[in-house]
């Protein structure tokens, strides 16, 4: 029995903990343990909590006017408290302890750059898991996140070396063994970058030195739903209550659809529902992704779980994504011809774009041609991480 | 020797990890193992001993904060955090068992740590309490209130008690514990610490009850003499975040008075402002026991070093920039050994204030008389008490509590 820490640090997403949730079960079949380390320990239904022992992650300190543009991964780190080396320095240190305390075969980091270095510093192997992101493309400088965008090279410099400073100066006060990392790419580097998507959705394109499992299956607890009339269009949506035009949307929704089903994980039961119209059901909790089997249209922000899904069942989307992340899986699913996607600022009519979106047979025809990039069978986490612990 | 966990888990105020570091030094320099459970990680810059020790995140949840009111009760406050939810409790309480199952403490000392202390209670691990009287709630049910500045809904008070109660019993049921019959018995402790003195503590209604004096850190940064003059001498601590600090400033700068101000990450412009001749502006900590015995006027925000000034027979002028801050004033106003000033007050008051404090003879003597009645009382003794009374409860030390036989702690 080997035991794995796996580490998730930054990102909010449901997305990370069912990831989690899901690889440790896989490694449990195959004999292994499991201990989370997670920024939010509630992310974590209590039966899986009684299974696999949850510590919190080690938080850094954001600071007070993060930039809201930032121009690469070292840039992001920096918004999320790497530039403060004090607070980067406890941080480590408290990974480094919750390591010794874990005693950990091998640390697995879900968007987890802080114990990507803990493991470096305890000469531990490490891998990292996620949805691509949270691994950018190596480069010096790193690049841009916004690649039609034009930026100076000197400028991304400047991110870099401002993260190097900081790093170094953790590793120092922090009092970390072994050599700091020399470059911002090897501040992201570890033994393996298993993405748990397909090539064609990775943020940044397709790479050689990403190994793509495929979207894990999701075993986390979802609401059974059925369509339950003949009207069409049918609209399924799964869409986040904390998103601004969250309610602009379902009215939109409402407008468009014969019937429709709003998936709203994190809807506050306290206040009244964003629509009563018979045409539409919101439900404020996940709900069983089969339902697309029988749907006209997917309407999602283009999170890796729901647009796989609505992928595999060769149903057409409208990504609406909210963040970069999303926005970057969005331009992938768009060059790839199976989506439509609104820019997060956009003023749009709502149903207008949504009618077009109904009324396209493109999409349509396109959504129908990708199904089997999407019906491709998923590696599984486990057994790659298993073979990993074997070595 | 004893394994001894640290948790400080609610409260924005460094002075808990430095009140904190003060007792585990003294412990670890007796040979006792330490690790710290922390709300925020990087304060610890601030205490390079506790390189020594294993450092740990304390479980919070990201909701904490959200839609709370001006607190009434301890009970308030628990519901401004996981405690709002038995869920959400439930996780953080299982976080908190995950480390101190693994870390295997013989002793759990809890500065403002309600979660850690029900996690310790429900492992059946020793624990104490270590705060000063507002993050020690008294024993009683319900957990009284210590809003003194509205009137208090009996009813209200009863009811955010019934509520974290219930939310605390689901959170333990699903760990297969049966349930606390009252909210306080979750802070049920092996001995509670309770560093402050009776005319200081924010509840002025606790039953008698045995307290330890402040939790004042002398022993760190360099010993520094006030500079020379006629003018008194004020010592000042307080955050660059005083709304009112460039009154402050202006009306040090326009006295006599000589000043040692240490306000952590002042701009330079204000900097320039408040430095002159008898003035000086440092960047670190300097030895409070050697500036506290040279000082005529300490200007602070509340905290440890207020009662610690105190019992130095030192007068104290607050600004409170929140509800604790503002009882320690009210009950530092009672003693006629100091003074506050509202976060509305304009530059004229902190001129008077600053004045009278300066002038007035009555607050010196208060002071003074203050400080006579706690001769036995220094920081160092103190923390001696504090540590026979730990090594007693982990049962290293045979020594009778009160024995002065033990070696003296590092300074």
């Amino acid at each position: 029995v080997a035991r794995v820490l796996l580490a998730w640090e930054f990102g909010g997403d449901l997305g990370h903990a069912r990831r989690a949730v899901a690889t440790a079960r896989q490694l449990r079949e195959l004999g292994h343990e499991t201990a989370f380390a997670f920024p939010d320990l509630a992310s974590i239904a209590p039966g899986d909590a009684a299974v696999f022992a949850s510590y919190p992650s080690p938080r850094l300190a954001t600071p007070e006017a993060p930039d809201p543009a930032p121009l690469n991964a070292p840039d992001i780190l920096l918004n999320l408290g790497y530039a403060d080396a004090a607070g980067l320095a406890g941080a480590l240190r408290a990974w480094q302890s919750l390591v010794r305390l874990v005693r950990p075969s091998l640390l697995l980091c879900d968007y987890a750059p802080t114990a990507l270095l803990a493991a470096r510093a305890a000469g531990l192997p490490r891998l990292t898991l996620g949805s691509g992101f949270s691994v950018p493309p190596a480069g010096k400088p790193m690049p841009s996140l916004r690649p039609w965008a034009a930026i100076d090279p000197a400028l991304l410099m400047q991110r870099d070396m401002r993260l190097m400073a900081s790093v170094r100066e953790a590793w120092k006060l922090a009092a970390c063994n072994g050599a700091p990392p020399e470059t911002a790419a090897e501040v992201f580097a570890a033994d393996a970058h298993l993405a748990c998507t397909w090539p064609e959705l990775d943020p940044f394109g397709a790479r050689g030195d990403v190994e793509y499992l495929g979207p894990q299956p999701d075993t986390s607890a979802a609401q059974a739903q059925a369509w339950r009339g003949e009207a069409r269009p049918r609209v399924f949506a799964y869409l986040k209550p904390r998103d601004p035009r969250f309610a602009k949307i379902v009215e939109a929704i409402v407008k468009v659809a014969g019937e429709a089903i709003v998936a709203a994980p994190g809807l506050d039961p306290r206040q009244p529902p964003p629509s009563a119209a018979d045409n539409v059901r919101i439900v404020g909790a996940p709900v069983a992704l089969d339902v697309l089997a029988r749907a006209d249209l997917c309407v999602n922000p283009g999170g890796i779980g729901v647009l796989s899904a609505a992928l595999r069942h060769g149903v057409a989307q409208a990504l609406l994504p909210m963040h970069l992340e999303q926005y970057l899986v969005a331009r992938r699913a768009v060059e790839g011809g199976f989506a439509r996607a609104l820019e997060p600022d956009t003023d749009a009519d709502f149903a207008t774009w949504l009618r077009d979106a109904l009324a396209d047979r493109a999409l349509r025809e396109a959504a129908l041609a990708a199904q089997p990039l999407g019906r491709r069978a998923p590696a599984s986490a486990g057994e790659r991480i298993a073979r990993a612990l074997a070595r | 020797m004893a394994r001894v966990a640290f948790a400080w888990e609610l409260g924005g105020s460094i002075g808990h990890l430095l009140s904190c570091a003060g007792l585990a030094r003294a412990l670890h320099a007796r040979g006792h193992a330490v690790a710290f459970v922390l709300r925020e990680l990087r304060s610890l810059a601030l205490v390079p001993e506790a390189s020594a020790y294993d450092v740990f995140q304390a479980p919070l949840s990201p909701r904490e904060g959200l839609d709370t009111g001006i607190p009434v009760s301890y009970a308030d406050i628990l519901l401004g955090t996981s405690w709002r939810d038995a869920r959400e409790l439930g996780a953080l309480l299982r976080g908190w068992r995950a480390l101190l199952e693994g870390w295997q403490p013989d002793l759990l000392v809890a500065d403002f740590a309600p979660t850690a202390l029900l996690a310790a209670r429900s492992l059946a691990v020793k624990r104490v309490a270590f705060g000063n009287g507002f993050f020690n709630p008294p024993a009683m049910s319900p957990l009284p209130p210590f809003r003194v500045d509205a009137s208090v809904d009996a009813a209200q008070v009863t009811a955010s008690d019934t509520a974290a109660l219930a939310h605390a019993n689901g959170a333990i049921q699903e760990l297969g514990e049966g349930p606390l019959a009252q909210l306080c018995d979750a802070f049920a402790t092996d001995e509670d610490f309770l560093c402050t003195f009776p005319e200081l503590d924010h509840y002025a209604t606790r039953p008698p009850s045995v307290y330890w004096g402040p939790r004042l850190r002398t022993d760190l940064g360099n010993p520094m003499d006030f500079p020379d003059g006629a003018g008194k001498r004020v010592l000042v601590y307080v955050q660059r975040s005083l709304p009112q600090l460039d009154a402050l400033i202006n009306v040090l700068a326009g006295s006599a008075h000589r000043v040692i101000a240490y306000i952590p990450d002042l701009d330079n412009p204000r900097r320039a402002r408040l430095a002159g001749r008898g003035r000086a502006v440092i960047d670190r900590p300097i030895r409070l026991d050697i500036a506290l015995r040279q000082c005529d006027l300490l200007v602070c925000h509340g905290g440890e070093i207020a009662g610690g000034a105190l019992a130095s027979g030192v007068p104290v002028l607050l600004f409170p920039t929140h509800y604790e801050q503002y009882l320690t004033a009210r009950r530092l106003e009672q003693t006629g050994a100091g003074g506050w000033i509202p976060p509305t007050a304009n530059a004229a008051s902190i001129k008077a204030g600053v004045q009278a404090m300066t002038t007035d003879p009555r607050f010196l003597a208060n002071a003074r008389a203050f400080a006579q009645r706690y001769p036995a009382w220094s920081p160092q003794e103190q923390r001696r008490r504090i540590v026979a009374r730990i090594e007693q409860l982990v049962g290293v030390a045979a020594s009778p509590i009160l024995s002065r036989s033990s070696p003296p702690e590092p300074p």
